[in-house]
């Protein structure tokens, strides 16, 4: 599936701040949309799409840590870069612990700032990547029968086919066929990948 | 029967002697005319009828009853003669008392007599004020003495009192004999003619260049004080003033650093290039005004007063603490009359009275947690003289035992600062014309409210 272009999205109630950086981050072709305010960035945006988010920290109304909590709560996954003109520690270790990628002092030298949307951006990629997959997981997990279902809980625990017959009152032979039947509709080659896929599954849900 | 007439005609003339000479005092008194009315009414008709037989005794009655009445009456002016004189001397005496009075108090009393434009002034008191003892002194002859700047106030109000009566009140600055300059106070009160003009003036002046002068310290300490305050608010402005300043910094350097990047490129994107150097201008001249205001509110320069917007000036200042507050994790809340009338104020200080309240406040709540730290900034049309401006927080409130003291200058809870902001708030509203008080809050915390006088009265 191709995947739109990604946006850098930047926030900042001042307009002299805003034209600088969207010309630093054009130049060097990244494709970027600003708003004044969060709540007009929130209002405007579909926030799944992919790209990240450059953002000031004190905004009259809603602040930065506002519009970070805001997204959370869409269930948006957009990476976060703080730039600020003030540097204070509770306020940077609240970002941080809320999830954002960096956090950048004004004035930002440019260098600093194109490497943390390029870290920002590749995160971003990844992280999406990664949501695909599970999700094609979750789809094919979602056509295993009950008792496939029941044989796959079974080896991811490491058990012999043998003792999986053992628990679940039924003859080897019907696991093995199960078990083919299994790896078949989750497209794995590997019980180790199976259990990679299940772990990333169940962290997901966390 | 000759010398009866001749004696007669002496009496008779010496009554017309004494009348020419006292008949004034005689007229009001009356009683002489009653004496010499009986006298000539009954004993002279009486004596021709008894002149046959007893003349010589009637006559004799006759004589000595004039004799004793005029006697009485002489002698009667002689007593009130030393009775007047009496007066005229203990007159004199309590004259000279009280002149030695007002000299002992510095006092010189005048009258103005207004329809000749005349001044008298007694001989001492002109030789005091620097007019020789005979020159008229006229409106003139006064204003040649008086400071230039205060002649057109002391012409005001001499016509002021011509027109309306009344009280005469006037300050101004003398040149006395030695050429020393005094601030002199008259005061006096005009005196009606018959035909309800004005006819003088009776007044006193007094020195009073002693209090001015106190005064003019008073007010240049209280300057002072407030210089002292400006210098400590500096600190309480850093933060804020260097997020002010990075906003325009940022713009600078993303901007020049992009130029940088366009240059080394093949071509050179001229047009863009010339947007970023109009930016880069716009955010030093941003940069400047920042400095420029800052600058203006830690300065000691003369009060400048204007019509000044509350709302705006509310605005303004929520705008430089901005980030200290959100660093404190302080919600600003405003709630600001939607038409409010203006204040003639100097703009500086009453942001300095915000300043220092909002700062106040947001102290006031270091002690509670972030999550309910809250102020609220309210301006109101309190009547249709007087506007209001209030600054409540959600902190501990005021101690009952600090209430009275909270403004009081060098009191302090705070470990930095000197403890001057509330003293000098209070001093600059009360200039204003208007109060700075402190109230706890009936649910949590304490507001601080200040009233100012509109200059644009409505009903």
């Amino acid at each position: 599936m191709n995947a739109p272009s990604p946006t850098v999205f930047l926030v900042d109630d001042e307009e002299l701040v805003r034209r600088a950086v969207s010309r630093l981050l054009r130049a060097e072709n990244f494709a970027v949309e600003t708003f004044a305010s969060p709540e007009e960035f929130l209002a405007k945006t579909d926030t799944t799409r992919p790209g990240c988010v450059v953002l000031d920290m004190s905004m009259p109304r809603l602040t930065g840590l506002d519009l970070q909590r805001a997204l959370k709560a869409n269930g948006s996954h957009l990476p976060l870069i703080f730039l600020t003109g003030r540097a204070d520690v509770p306020m940077t270790v609240k970002a941080m612990k809320g999830g954002a990628v960096d956090f950048l002092i004004k004035p930002v030298d440019d260098a600093v700032l194109l490497k943390a949307v390029c870290t920002a951006l590749e995160h971003d990629r990844v992280q999406r990547e990664q949501r695909v997959d599970l999700e094609n997981f979750r789809t094919r997990l979602a056509t295993l029968t009950p008792r496939e279902r029941e044989v796959l809980d079974h080896i991811v625990t490491g058990q012999l086919n043998k003792q999986v017959a053992a628990d679940l009152g039924t003859v080897e032979k019907t696991i093995k066929v199960h078990r083919a039947r299994v790896m078949e509709k989750m497209k794995i080659s590997s019980i180790a990948e199976l259990v990679r896929i299940m772990e990333r599954l169940a962290q997901a849900r966390k | 029967m000759n010398w009866v007439i001749l004696i007669y005609g002496i009496l008779a003339g010496a009554c017309v002697f004494l009348a020419a000479t006292r008949g004034r005092i005689w007229w009001r008194e009356r009683r002489a005319w009653a004496h010499l009315a009986f006298v000539v009414c009954c004993v002279l008709p009486i004596s021709m009828y008894w002149a046959g037989s007893h003349l010589p005794w009637m006559m004799t009655l006759s004589l000595a009853y004039l004799a004793v009445a005029l006697g009485l009456v002489l002698g009667e002016d002689l007593t009130r003669s030393a009775r007047m004189t009496k007066r005229l001397t203990e007159s004199e005496t309590a004259l000279r008392a009280s002149e030695r009075r007002l000299e002992a108090a510095g006092v010189v009393a005048w009258e103005w007599d207004v329809s000749r434009d005349e001044v008298w002034m007694g001989a001492r008191d002109r030789a005091k004020m620097g007019f020789t003892t005979d020159e008229p002194i006229d409106r003139e002859r006064l204003f040649h003495d008086v400071h230039p700047d205060d002649r057109a106030a002391m012409a005001a109000e001499m016509q002021r009192v011509l027109d309306h009566g009344g009280r005469y009140e006037c300050e101004y600055r003398c040149v006395l004999p030695g050429g020393s300059v005094r601030w002199i106070s008259d005061r006096g009160r005009a005196e009606m003619d018959t035909n309800g003009r004005v006819a003088r003036v009776r007044g006193v002046s007094v020195d009073v260049t002693r209090r001015v002068e106190s005064e003019e310290s008073l007010a240049a300490q209280r300057r002072q004080l407030g210089q002292l305050s400006r210098t400590t608010m500096h600190g309480e402005l850093s933060g804020s003033l260097a997020h002010e300043l990075n906003q325009p910094l940022t713009s600078i350097l993303s901007n020049a650093q992009t130029a940088q990047r366009l240059l080394a490129r093949e071509p050179v994107d001229a047009a863009l290039l010339r947007d970023i150097l109009d930016d880069i201008v716009t955010a030093d001249k941003h940069a400047s005004e920042v400095v420029r205001r800052v600058r203006a509110l830690v300065k000691n320069d003369e009060q400048v007063r204007q019509r000044e917007d509350l709302n705006e000036v509310v605005n303004e200042t929520l705008r430089l603490l901005r980030t200290d507050l959100q660093a404190q994790g302080v919600r600003i809340e405003t709630d600001l009359a939607a038409t409010l009338p203006g204040v003639i104020a100097d703009r500086v200080q009453l942001q300095q009275v915000l300043l220092n309240l909002t700062v106040n406040a947001c102290d006031a709540m270091s002690e509670i947690a972030p999550e309910s730290r809250r102020i609220v900034i309210r301006t109101e049309v309190v009547s249709s003289t007087v506007l209001g401006v209030s600054v409540e927080d959600s902190g501990t409130g005021i101690a009952p035992e600090m209430m009275g003291k909270v403004f009081d200058a060098f009191r302090t809870t705070k470990t930095k600062g000197l403890g001057l902001g509330l003293s000098v708030c209070r001093t600059i509203i009360a200039a204003h014309g208007g109060a700075l008080w402190a109230t706890n809050n009936p649910t949590r915390g304490s507001t601080f409210r200040f009233t100012l006088p509109t200059s644009e009265p409505h009903p």
